[in-house]
């Protein structure tokens, strides 16, 4: 059977859906030319060429800014916790990409600033009686001033799948706090992915190994999948394991030729210092330490040029 | 047959994309089960309450048959002695280091041993807290005294409080005996209701403990541990204490009650303007003491016995300061007027029920060291204003005259 299918551009009583085109096009959103490029794979060895680059609602701001060199920084936090990443290509070589990231950041003031700039009050103590009241003599941990310094590699390989692409990527990262100062470094003992998202900040060092694998099932959809392995610093007398893991998994949707929905959700395994109760041989309870599983969703949105 | 490459990726790509939507789907379905909760809403009216035994018993005296069981109430504060914690706003602190934590316990313990009480309720008790450097208090007492057996009814279990850094919190009333706990429950109480949904998810959920004690020849007494709401402007703690009186109204065995009303006696000459209140605010912009009422307590003088009877308070604040359970602010420190803390208001009692009542002359509150202990003869053997920021109430607690 044939099917015809009249153009949008041949229906006069769509005008309207020209205008919201054209509308849309300005976004960068132009469905016409949509269909005709792929979505390309994120989060790979890949570095930019100048001026060209991508942001999220929380993914951070990558622009190339010379050829095979890319700076990252989250735009929001910048003023408040200065910080970059710069990735260098050093080698591209047919399907492979070979990629250095060297990072560094002084992240300590968002940790002692009081909302809307920081997370004191929050995340960290607020020291409002100390602040008040020096002669009080209280004492107020705060997080020590910290310079992050971190370095790590990350490989990409493209391979063709009947006509969709897919890219396995391995990254390897080190990050250590350098606190400076008379405060102690101390781990937040927070939930798994802010603990490890802010190890280095607090003064510890963290370290993660993660494979990747991005797939596109469509012209404008793909599927992502993430396995990382981290170690984490923490304070030793507390007793908590280093080890953490995650699994991501999620897709995305390509709204138009810039603009991509990114959905998914991220498993977590980690020693947040749960316990649970079970019996013994006599009936009565004790209590064991478990280890805290924990499922994140996530979203967001990327615009890409 | 032979497989061509492109046939081996199509293959490949086919099985890649199953497992990753495969995954997708295990992970939302881990979203229902299998994690660890954000916070335990605490959806229950009666729960079972976990039971401990310390690991090696220690000979209990036979109680006989009209049971005279020495008995403490005690707010210990977490163990954090006169550490200044910030909600408190004389300080800063939010979180202790071991030895900090287990210094303190052994404090509270030779204190306890020290009293040698056959029953202790104890509240604000952490089993695995960041703040208490997730030290199991319960445990460590139970190994540390004479007591036996020990049940947790917990009222705050939060995976992460995110409020100055809190972090992790399990904290609740733990009723401790020499002699064996058959049956131990935690009863709920109303909540809060003037706080915003993601505060009050997170925020304590009160529960008041019992616990069954066999005391050997048939006899089982049921004890309450309690600690009411201290920061409602909603009425929650006149409900929470009213809620209080009638279970204890209601129960069939005879009884013993302890702990925290956060409440005044009926008698009470003061009833705001404490010494341990800031003269301003310094932490809380729109924090307000909620005003006392102390009226809520008298059903309790009225219907059940107390270990100490409003008589003997007196009537003014010099002669009612000899009970007083409660001071914020240490010996240690001043407050914005520059006098020291000293305790300032009664919040905790011991109440009984059921025909049982309490020895004379030996019902008193453990404020200082070498006070003497009613008329009982004996003294006070330990510093209990550095001790925690309540004092204990004590009393000897008598087996109904002619029950079996």
């Amino acid at each position: 059977m044939t099917t015809h299918h009249t153009p949008i551009r041949n229906q006069p009583q769509r005008t309207w859906l020209a205008v919201l085109g054209f509308v849309l096009a300005g976004l960068g959103l132009q469905p016409a030319k949509a269909r005709a490029q792929a979505l390309p794979a994120r989060e790979t060895a890949e570095v930019r060429d100048r001026w060209q680059g991508q942001v999220g609602v929380f993914n951070p701001l990558r622009l190339g800014v010379a050829k095979g060199i890319e700076l990252e920084a989250h735009p929001l936090t910048f003023l408040v916790a200065p910080h970059a990443t710069v990735r260098v290509r050093h080698l591209q070589r047919g399907p492979w990409t070979l990629t250095g990231l060297y990072s560094a950041g002084v992240p300590t003031a968002g940790f002692r600033l009081a909302p809307p700039f920081g997370l004191a009050g929050f995340l960290t103590p607020s020291c409002k009686v100390r602040d008040h009241e020096a002669a009080r003599g209280n004492d107020c941990w705060q997080p020590p001033w910290v310079v992050t310094l971190g370095v790590g590699a990350q490989a990409s390989r493209q391979f063709a799948l009947a006509g969709r692409d897919a890219v396995a990527t391995a990254t390897l990262q080190v990050d250590k706090g350098i606190a400076i100062g008379d405060q102690p470094a101390r781990s937040l003992d927070a939930w798994a992915p802010v603990e490890a998202q802010f190890a280095p900040a607090m003064g510890l060092w963290r370290g993660r190994l993660a494979l990747a694998w991005d797939q596109a099932v469509a012209s404008r959809v793909r599927l992502r999948g993430e396995a990382s392995l981290l170690v984490v610093e923490r304070q030793p007398a507390l007793g908590a394991s280093p080890w953490l893991s995650s699994v991501y998994a999620g897709a995305d949707v390509g709204l138009g030729q810039r603009l991509r929905l990114t959905a998914g959700a991220i498993w977590w395994n980690a020693d947040q210092h749960a316990v649970q109760a079970s019996k013994t041989a006599d009936g009565f309870d004790r209590l064991e330490r478990v280890r805290t599983h924990s499922v994140w969703p996530t979203l967001d949105l990327l615009w890409r040029w | 047959m032979v497989v061509s490459p492109k046939q081996r990726w199509q293959h490949f790509g086919k099985r890649s994309v199953r497992l990753l939507l495969a995954l997708l789907v295990g992970l939302l379905a881990g979203l229902l089960t299998g994690c660890e909760g954000l916070y335990d809403p605490q959806d229950f009216d009666r729960d079972r309450a976990l039971v401990f035994r310390r690991s090696q018993l220690v000979q209990a005296p036979d109680p006989g048959q009209t049971p005279a069981l020495r008995v403490m109430a005690w707010n210990v504060k977490y163990g954090a002695g006169r550490i200044p914690f910030w909600f408190d706003c004389w300080g800063d602190r939010v979180q202790m280091t071991k030895a900090e934590v287990t210094a303190n316990l052994d404090a509270l313990a030779a204190a306890i041993v020290a009293y040698d009480p056959d029953i202790l309720i104890t509240e604000e008790i952490e089993l695995n807290s960041r703040r208490s450097a997730y030290v199991d208090q319960v445990r460590y007492l139970l190994e540390h005294t004479s007591l036996n057996y020990a049940t947790y009814a917990e009222t705050w279990d939060s995976q992460y409080v995110a409020s100055e850094g809190l972090g992790r919190i399990q904290l609740g009333n733990a009723i401790f005996s020499k002699y064996p706990i058959v049956k131990a429950e935690r009863i709920r109480q109303v909540d809060r209701t003037d706080q915003d949904p993601l505060t009050a998810a997170f925020y304590i959920k009160r529960a008041v403990a019992r616990a069954e004690v066999a005391l050997g020849q048939g006899k089982t007494l049921a004890v309450y541990g309690v600690h009411t709401e201290a920061y409602d402007n909603d009425g929650t703690k006149q409900k929470q204490i009213q809620q209080i009186h009638q279970l204890l109204q209601t129960e069939t065995l005879p009884w013993l009650a302890g702990g925290d009303w956060n409440e005044l006696p009926p008698v009470a000459a003061r009833l705001q303007d404490f010494l341990d209140e800031r003269d301003s605010a310094v932490c809380s912009e729109d924090f307000v003491q909620p005003p006392y009422t102390p009226e809520v307590l008298q059903p309790y003088y009225n219907d059940f016995a107390p270990a100490l009877p409003l008589a003997a308070y007196g009537t003014t604040e010099a002669s009612q300061a000899r009970y007083f359970t409660h001071s914020v602010l240490g010996p240690d420190e001043v407050n914005d007027a520059g006098q020291p803390g000293d305790w300032n208001r009664t919040l905790d009692y011991l109440f009984a029920g059921k025909g049982a009542s309490w020895l004379a002359g030996h019902s008193d509150v453990l404020q200082r060291l070498g006070q003497p202990i009613g008329t009982s003869g004996e003294t006070v053997q330990s510093d209990f204003l550095r001790l925690s920021d309540h004092a204990p109430v004590v009393g000897v607690w008598q087996w109904p005259a002619g029950a079996p």
